[in-house]
């Protein structure tokens, strides 16, 4: 087992672990620091798929971006400090379909096949750049627009009612 | 290390569609759906290094979701904070307007 395989095994149980603690824990601050573990984690999976800025940009903007915003909303809701959260609805149902899920998931993946990875080009940013701008252009301009339109929505939704 | 990536990202899917199914805030639904977005990007960047790897399809993918989960945040972190205005709390249950 290399180095590589360590770390992608480590990741993915802090990764693993994090997401469990999110979804199970019953006070709205742990979930969302056990959120922030989980995508630092999935940050450190892209870098060893060696995807460098894919795991620079979820550093940038799950962690310093959405994660600021989830906890803006939880200080200006205020239901999760002190209130501890209700507990698990229907914890068997969700278990049942989530097992469900997950372990066809898992035996596709694992039945799917071996994949042989094919050689990175020299300059692997300097070629998701060129895509992003040449052959992707189209989506990543949407996304641009997309951005923009939710800003406006959340700020027009957000917006205190006049009396 | 394409296979255990994928077991991987299945796992973390089925988390979050526990947590979805199995929870009543809304912040906490949301954080589900961010575990989901996540797995579903750990598929895509582990298949761009195996089709067409030189094309980054994959990578380039996984930036429009972060992107693409960005405004859905936005948004319904906008959503959570007007619910709470309007009903008190962020327990989707309390949301009863439109029953009948």
């Amino acid at each position: 087992m290399s180095l590589q395989d360590s770390l992608f095994a480590g990741f993915g149980l802090i990764a693993v672990v994090g997401a469990l603690y999110a979804v199970i824990t019953r006070s709205l601050l742990r979930a969302i620091v056990a959120l922030g573990a989980f995508l630092t984690a999935v940050a450190g999976e892209f870098y060893l798929l060696s995807a460098d800025f894919v795991a620079v940009v979820q550093i940038f903007v799950y962690v310093g971006g959405i994660l600021v915003l989830m906890l803006f909303a939880l200080m200006l809701s205020a239901s999760g400090v002190r209130h501890p959260l209700a507990a698990i609805d229907r914890p068997g149902l969700g278990a049942v379909l989530a097992y469900a899920i997950g372990g066809g998931l898992v035996w596709a993946s694992w039945t799917a096949g071996t994949f042989v990875p094919a050689e990175l080009p020299e300059d692997a940013v300097g070629a998701l750049g060129r895509a992003l701008l040449g052959t992707q252009l189209g989506p990543f301009e949407l996304i641009g627009v997309i951005l923009l339109a939710s800003v406006i929505a959340a700020l027009s939704i957000a917006r205190r009612e006049q009396p | 290390m394409t296979t255990p990536a994928l077991v991987l990202s299945s796992v973390l899917f089925a988390i979050g569609v526990f947590g979805v199914l199995t929870r009543r805030n809304a912040i906490t639904l949301l954080v589900s759906v961010e575990i989901m977005m996540n797995a579903a990007n750990i598929n895509l960047v582990a298949f761009s290094r195996v089709h067409e790897p030189a094309a980054m399809t994959g990578q380039v993918f996984a930036l429009l979701g972060i992107g693409i989960a960005a405004c859905e945040a936005a948004v319904g972190l906008a959503l959570i904070l007007a619910v709470r205005r309007r009903f008190g709390g962020t327990d989707v249950q309390s949301i009863d307007l439109l029953k009948g």
